[in-house]
């Protein structure tokens, strides 16, 4: 593990996520009131995309089947989904964002 | 809550285990006993015509509950077993071999099974169907290789099916005796949609024709069509609807019209007996009629209700959900298109659509007279929260200015928010 640029921090508005590569993961970043979090991008119920998500408040709903997920924590809240996503570190250095992964 | 009293939950699929965490969530402690058929846990059936067909060996189906949850909660299990009869006013239920179950309440969740298809000449074990995990497991390896897979009914689990087979090398034909693809569920555009897209891939259509018969050869079956043509199948799936498990309930003198009528906290005829799910005939708000919808979405919302009523009746309140009713919503993956339909569209009368340049993704938007009582998604799943939002709110505003691409859902959500509070 060992912190990594990722994106510039104007590169996700507020309520906005994006996805970005880390050691040949797919993550997605995500901005909470001008807050970043990230979790791994992959829906844990299936192949989805939640950076392709919608985001409300610091939950994120899956584009596929409707599973929402506490952005800040990974925990699995609604829809059909169990187990929780996987989360990152993130920081911001200057206008950049890094995330340990 | 008192200790002493006791649900037993009949069926062991979504709407039982959702049931079941409910009234736990609920605070009921009493006891609890779980009655399935299948020996496994309550299980997620989506999956069935997805990944656990076409995903990788050794699929699990997810369990809808934790396998801790049954021991942490004190939930009883009788898992492969079933159910013989029902007494309510016994309050009980028997199993096979004298064992009787009594509680103070009974949900019945049995679910569906699959229409049967009977075809002069062909066996009924060469008609497959897909309705359990085992039904998977024999399906699977069938559906690999050069076989050639004949699909009687162009509905979901057919069309699912025909787009993993043909991804697997199979030669796809689906046969259905309407004159367009899930005719019942949803509108022309969406048929055409699918049709088109399973075509490219190379699934072969028959439209407006029944199976008269067959002539079985040594593996294979020629289906001799209505038509006077034939088709030659080493794999037959019927997907033609489902049939809810209802001869329990209506055995037992609880009404039954097609499947168990329930009111709108679940509660069938018989005061001590609720049903959730597949099984349950409800009237649905958005269709403002008696409908057994058989989805996902259906079986969680039935079941939380469910679960917080018997609770309440245990401590003598008759509660009800308190929250608005949710549109009601399905999904189907096909391919690498994603289906989404909410509210109502099989009354619509008139529609508008809001699709990509392409036509590829987008929604089209269902109306009855004025109200907006549907949409369908095509690939287009970010949207649906938003979606969601415009059919609670209803659409005030002239209908074609949902059509607008150039303002966003978030724009019309807000405008329509606006006129409705104005």
């Amino acid at each position: 593990m060992s912190w990594q640029e990722v994106a510039k921090k104007s590169d996700v508005e507020e309520g906005e996520a994006l996805q970005v590569c880390v050691s040949g993961e797919p993550i997605a970043i995500y901005n909470v009131g001008g807050t970043l979090f990230a979790t791994h991008d992959i829906c844990t119920h299936a192949h989805a995309h939640l950076s392709d998500g919608y985001i409300e408040g610091d939950c994120v709903e899956c584009p596929l089947h409707g599973g929402v997920f506490r952005i800040s924590t990974g925990e699995a809240v609604s829809g059909p989904v169990q187990k929780p996503l996987r989360i990152f570190p993130i920081k911001v250095e200057g206008e950049s964002i890094l995330i340990d992964g | 809550m008192r200790r002493d009293v006791r649900v037993t939950v009949i069926g062991a699929g979504q709407a039982a285990a959702r049931c079941i965490s409910t009234m736990r969530h609920a605070g009921f402690d009493g006891g609890i006993t779980l009655i399935g058929e299948e020996t496994h846990l309550p299980y997620e059936r989506p999956p069935l015509s997805k990944e656990a067909l076409f995903g990788e060996t050794g699929f699990k189906a997810p369990h809808v509950l934790d396998d801790s949850f049954y021991g942490d909660h004190e939930v009883d299990l009788e898992l492969g077993k079933r159910v013989e009869a029902i007494d309510p006013g016994a309050g009980a239920v028997d199993l096979g071999n004298g064992l009787r179950i009594k509680s103070d309440r009974i949900l019945i969740a049995t679910g569906s099974r699959a229409r049967t298809v009977s075809i002069p000449g062909v066996a009924p074990e060469r008609i497959l169907s897909l309705r359990n995990i085992e039904d998977a497991k024999r399906l699977k390896p069938l559906l690999d290789g050069r076989n050639r897979v004949v699909l009687i009914g162009g509905g979901f689990i057919g069309l699912e099916i025909a787009a993993g087979a043909i991804r697997r090398g199979c030669a796809v034909t689906v046969i259905e005796a309407r004159p367009r693809l899930i005719e019942r569920a949803v509108s022309p555009h969406v048929s055409m949609h699918l049709q088109r897209l399973h075509a490219d891939n190379g699934v072969k259509f028959r439209f407006g024709v029944t199976i008269v018969s067959g002539r079985q050869g040594a593996t294979e079956t020629e289906l001799m069509l209505s038509d006077g043509t034939s088709v030659v199948a080493d794999v037959i799936v019927a997907g033609v609807g489902a049939l809810p498990n209802s001869e329990p309930a209506a055995a037992a003198g609880i009404r039954c019209t097609n499947g168990i009528s329930v009111d709108k906290n679940c509660r069938t005829s018989s005061g001590i007996v609720w049903a959730a799910g597949d099984v349950a005939m409800r009237v649905h708000p958005w269709f403002g009629r008696e409908m057994r919808l058989e989805s996902w979405e259906s079986a969680e919302h039935q079941a939380r209700i469910a679960g917080l009523s018997i609770a309440a009746s245990l401590v003598g309140t008759d509660a009800t959900e308190g929250e608005e009713e949710p549109p009601p919503w399905f999904w189907s993956d096909q391919y690498g298109l994603n289906l989404q339909i909410l509210g109502c569209v099989c009354d619509s009368e008139s529609t508008v659509r809001r699709m990509s340049n392409d036509g590829e993704k987008g929604m089209i938007f269902h109306f009855r007279g004025r109200d907006l009582i549907g949409a369908e998604l095509i690939s287009a799943g970010r949207e649906r929260p938003l979606v969601k939002k415009l059919l609670q709110t209803g659409w005030p505003l002239p209908a074609e200015k949902l059509g607008d691409t150039g303002m966003s859902l978030k724009e019309l959500l807000a405008a329509s928010t606006a006129a409705v509070a104005a």
